[in-house]
């Protein structure tokens, strides 16, 4: 990897953008100067930035670099354009930083910038992933961690010496990452994971074996025997346990089957028994069934009786109803030949009078109708009468209207009349003011004329010279001119006061002529006024006359229908008519009253003829009834006889409701059937038991008792060794399987075991060292070696690094890796914190370029083409520092590029190419010089 | 700098350290590890 130009912007100690353009320097060694504080690390910085988001020192989060001196509005990045393996890449990174910007509208706005990275691919594509995926990806393409990157390619001073003095643990990490020794890491983590996992396995088995043997069931008797014999034992007790439960089920048995034997024929002897008891009871309800008998047949016997009772009732009933009947037919009919003989006389004494009322309102009526054409005659003299008086009243309005509107008008007349008055007034001052006007002006012009003339001969004078003729006399000698006055007129006055004089003048005449206009207008409105209020006049007068003659008209007509309404009974014609219709409607009326009375007394008469009619047929209906009661009598008198009832009460009391006499006839039915089926079981009971004896059974059943309690104490005997028989037969089982898989298990773990302490270091009485330090120290020794080569000159011959030999590893782990120095002075081992500072420079340093030797033989993955070093020369004599240049020279060689970063004065003499850093008050600038 | 395989450098790590070479139960069960481990590295 080497870089080919750097931006930096904002960043650091940079506050504006700076590029730094490395395509010049691609090899050999070149200076890195500046005072101190300058900003020469901060180029580190800003690649290592650029690439990790880290800064080379990992001291400094990449987000606290904006510069401090930046402008508010300038952004904050770096930009890393590097070649890898011929690509090249460009990765731009900006931290979290605030920046200033202007809006449109002018106004400033403090903007938050989100940390960001870009990776630009050699095709010229972004890698389209985010920041994690693209900080993965540059990891991924340099081969190289931030901090394998800071201690391999930026090595400053204090990472060689930290390479030099870590720990055997920290260097075996690096030397992991760097010659990919995880595999062998992961073999010995794999081998002892194994033997942990063995050793779990071991102790799960003997834990199961020992929970397995817990689940023993032991016997009192069988404690101390092995596990083998106790099953043994225990089967044998089984196979005893078994045989004495099959007998006592035997005996139980036997003992069930005689009892259920005997309960059964006992059974047969209680239920005959009960059978007889109960045909005893049968046997005392017979009288009482022998009456039910006779009760039932009674009453049929009653039955037939009672129809013919039952027909003679009704037979006799219907005579005595035909009876009444007739009887009740006779007082009707009294009572309507009384009120027939009542209606008869109330019709005649009503005709009578009917007859004289009508003889009376036909009267009436006649004369009526002889005076309607009065009526009518009264109609139009009323007519008349109002319509004189509508005139009369017509006229009045009339008038009054009339008269209102005249005096309206000449008001309105007079008050124009006024207001001209007032317009005749005001243009007659008008009038007065312009003609004294007109004389003041008319005064004035004449005034300025003439003072225009007395000034005539100042005026000329005034154009008189030596030798030219007066226009007045003629004379060309001018011995005393007239003088003009210093106020004289001038002749444009004169004629400005004309024209005054005139307009003056003009205004006056319009003036008058106004005033003579409003004045004729004034005296118009005067004679329109008389002539109003003449007319006036005159129409009051007519007006008044014509009233009085429709008055006197209308109260004569008023005279007239007086008279001929004194001499009529009723007010008007239609009142008169009103009661004409009334008459004609009263004898109608009349005329209906006697022809509904003379109805009333014909339906009388008809409704009596139709009764006498009913009454007849009654009467024959009643001799049939009387003549089939005598037979029904006979009919009832001869069956109660053959029915042989001792009397007629004896017969009713016989008689029962069909519902009785129905659940009699059920009792007595159901009392046969229950004697039959008791006569019918007894006899069958009888036969069963005939031979047989009943015997107690309560001794056998004491016995059954007892036996079955010996055989539920026997099955739980047997259960119990059942299940212990069987329990303990599958923990033998089980355990045979524990110890068996456990002596496989110790059989694996002795192996497992065996490889895992190899692999991890931890055999006892050999080296402690693990598989993967084993493998690094093989890499390890070649990096001194490599190491070793580049020391001797360095050294000038007088040390070179030893890797402790594994014998001397001690029993400690992972010293595998610990370096000592051998002076090939005193050819002797001494520890390398021994050396002095020039020395660690000189070592620290041959061994990262021996590491950088073998990095870039290993696997070809990593090529770390640049290398800078920061500091550290101050601390070197000049041979020692000549050496240590002529050693990177020499590493350089024409691939690769190394950077020195020093203020030593000396170094800027013996190496040509420099980059010189120099801060100013706008910031650090860096520059390339010759 | 040529990279050990790594069967080859346990047998020879194992009889350094232990002075004798593996058994045959201790060779297969190396032998499976190490193909496990490649297995999972490819």
């Amino acid at each position: 990897m080497k870089p080919l130009k750097l931006t930096m912007s904002a960043f650091g100690s940079y506050a504006g953008k700076n590029v730094i353009d490395f395509t010049g320097q691609q090899q050999g060694i070149f200076l890195i100067t500046g005072d101190t504080g300058a900003g020469k690390t901060t180029i580190f910085d800003a690649i290592t930035y650029a690439l990790y988001n880290q800064t080379s020192g990992g001291e400094r989060n990449g987000n606290m670099m904006r510069s401090q001196y930046a402008q508010p509005e300038t952004e904050t990045y770096v930009e890393l354009e590097f070649l890898y393996r011929g690509q090249t890449y460009r990765v731009r990174r900006n931290p979290d930083y605030k920046i200033t910007k202007t809006l449109k509208n002018g106004k400033i706005r403090e903007q938050k910038v989100p940390h960001s990275v870009e990776l630009t691919m050699p095709d010229g594509t972004v890698f389209p992933e985010k920041k994690n995926a693209t900080d993965a990806k540059i990891i991924e393409i340099l081969g190289l961690t931030a901090d394998q990157f800071s201690q391999i390619v930026m090595i400053a001073q204090g990472d060689f010496l930290k390479l030099l003095y870590t720990k055997s643990d920290e260097r075996k990490m690096i030397f992991s990452k760097l010659f990919r020794t995880d595999i062998y890491w992961k073999i010995q983590e794999n081998l002892r994971r194994k033997s942990m996992e063995m050793d779990e396995r071991i102790q799960e088995n003997d834990r199961a074996f020992e929970q397995e043997k817990s689940r023993i069931i032991l016997l009192p008797e069988s404690e101390e025997l092995p596990l083998d014999e106790l099953v043994e034992r225990l089967r044998e007790r089984l196979k005893d346990a078994l045989k004495e439960q099959n007998l006592r089920r035997a005996n139980v048995e036997e003992l069930n089957k005689k009892i259920t034997k005997y309960e059964e024929i006992n059974k047969l002897f209680v239920s005959l028994e009960k059978i007889r008891q109960n045909g005893k009871e049968l046997e005392a309800r017979q009288v009482e069934s022998k009456e039910r008998r006779q009760q039932i047949e009674n009453a049929l016997k009653a039955d037939k009786v009672l129809v013919a009772e039952q027909q003679n009732l009704r037979q006799q009933q219907t005579v005595e109803q035909s009876v009444q009947a007739i009887a009740k037919m006779e007082e009707t009919l009294t009572n309507n030949q009384e009120m027939f003989e009542t209606l008869k006389t109330q019709l005649q004494e009503v005709e009578a009078e009917q007859k004289r009322e009508a003889a009376d309102i036909q009267k009436k009526m006649l004369a009526l109708e002889q005076s309607f054409p009065s009526y009518e005659a009264l109609q139009n003299a009323r007519s008349e009468e109002q319509q004189a008086k509508k005139v009369w009243e017509d006229l009045g309005k009339a008038s009054e209207e009339s008269f209102h509107k005249k005096k309206a008008g000449i008001a309105a007349l007079k008050e124009q009349q006024k207001r001209q008055e007032q317009v005749v007034e005001q243009t007659k001052k008008n009038w007065e003011q312009t003609s004294l006007s007109a004389s003041e002006s008319a005064k004035h012009y004449e005034h300025m004329y003439e003072a225009f003339l007395k000034e005539q001969a100042g005026i000329l004078a005034e154009n008189l010279s030596a030798g030219c003729p007066c226009p007045v006399c003629g004379s060309t000698v001018h011995p005393d001119p007239a003088k003009l006055p210093d106020h004289a007129v001038t002749e444009l006055e004169v004629e400005q006061a004309k024209k005054t004089r005139a307009a003056a003048e003009e205004k006056r005449d319009l003036a008058y002529a106004a005033f003579e206009a409003e004045k004729t207008e004034k005296q118009k409105l005067a004679q329109a006024v008389e002539k109003e209020e003449a007319d006036f006049v005159l129409a009051q007068t007519i007006a008044k006359q014509q009233r009085k003659e429709a008055e006197q008209n209308y109260v004569s007509l008023q005279k007239i229908a007086e008279q001929i309404r004194e001499k009529l009974v009723y007010p008007s014609l239609a009142e008169a008519k009103k009661q004409y219709a009334a008459m004609q409607k009263a004898l109608a009326a009349a005329e209906q009253e006697i022809e509904r009375k003379r109805q009333k007394v014909s339906e009388l008469a008809e409704a009596m003829n139709t009764l006498k009619g009913q009454k007849l047929a009654e009467e024959e209906n009643q001799k049939t009834a009387k003549k089939l009661a005598v037979k029904t009598e006979k009919e009832y008198a001869k069956l109660l006889e053959k029915s042989g009832f001792v009397s007629e009460e004896t017969y009713h009391l016989a008689i029962l409701p069909e519902r009785s006499r129905s659940k009699l006839e059920r009792e007595e039915k159901e009392y046969e059937s229950q004697c039959l089926r008791q006569q019918s079981e007894q006899k069958l009971l009888e036969k069963q038991v005939s031979g047989k004896t009943y015997t107690d059974t309560a001794e056998l059943n004491e016995q059954l008792k007892a036996e079955k309690q010996a055989l539920k104490e026997t099955e739980k005997t047997y259960m119990e060794l059942h299940t212990a028989y069987e329990n303990d037969r599958s923990v033998l089982q089980n355990c045979a399987v524990y110890l068996e898989k456990g002596k496989k298990l110790e059989s694996e773990d002795q192996v497992i075991k065996s490889l895992s302490k190899t692999a991890n270091g931890r055999l006892s009485g050999s080296a402690k060292i693990d598989f993967e330090t084993y493998i690094q120290r093989q890499y390890f020794k070649q990096i001194i070696h490599e190491a070793n080569k580049r020391l001797l000159t360095m050294s000038n011959h007088q040390f070179i690094l030893k890797l402790k030999e594994e014998a001397n590893t001690g029993r400690k782990t992972n010293e595998g890796l610990d370096l000592s120095v051998y002076s090939l002075v005193t050819d002797s081992e001494r520890d390398v914190k021994t050396l002095s500072g020039g020395e660690s420079f000189l070592a620290a340093l041959a061994m990262a370029l021996g590491l950088s030797d073998i990095v870039e033989r290993s696997a070809g993955a990593i090529h770390p083409d640049m290398m800078f070093i920061d500091e550290g020369f101050g601390s070197l004599d000049a041979q020692s520092r000549q050496q240590a240049i002529e050693v990177l020279a020499e590493l350089a060689g024409d691939s690769r590029m190394v950077g020195i970063i020093s203020h030593v004065t000396e170094l800027k003499e013996q190496i040509d190419r420099k980059l010189v850093v120099s801060r100013t008050d706008k910031g650090s600038r860096a520059v390339w010089t010759e | 700098m040529e990279s050990l395989d790594p069967y080859d450098a346990f047998v020879t790590f194992f009889q350094e350290m232990n002075g004798r070479a593996m058994t045959e139960d201790e060779d297969n069960v190396i032998r499976t590890v190490i193909n496990g481990e490649k297995e999972v590295a490819e």
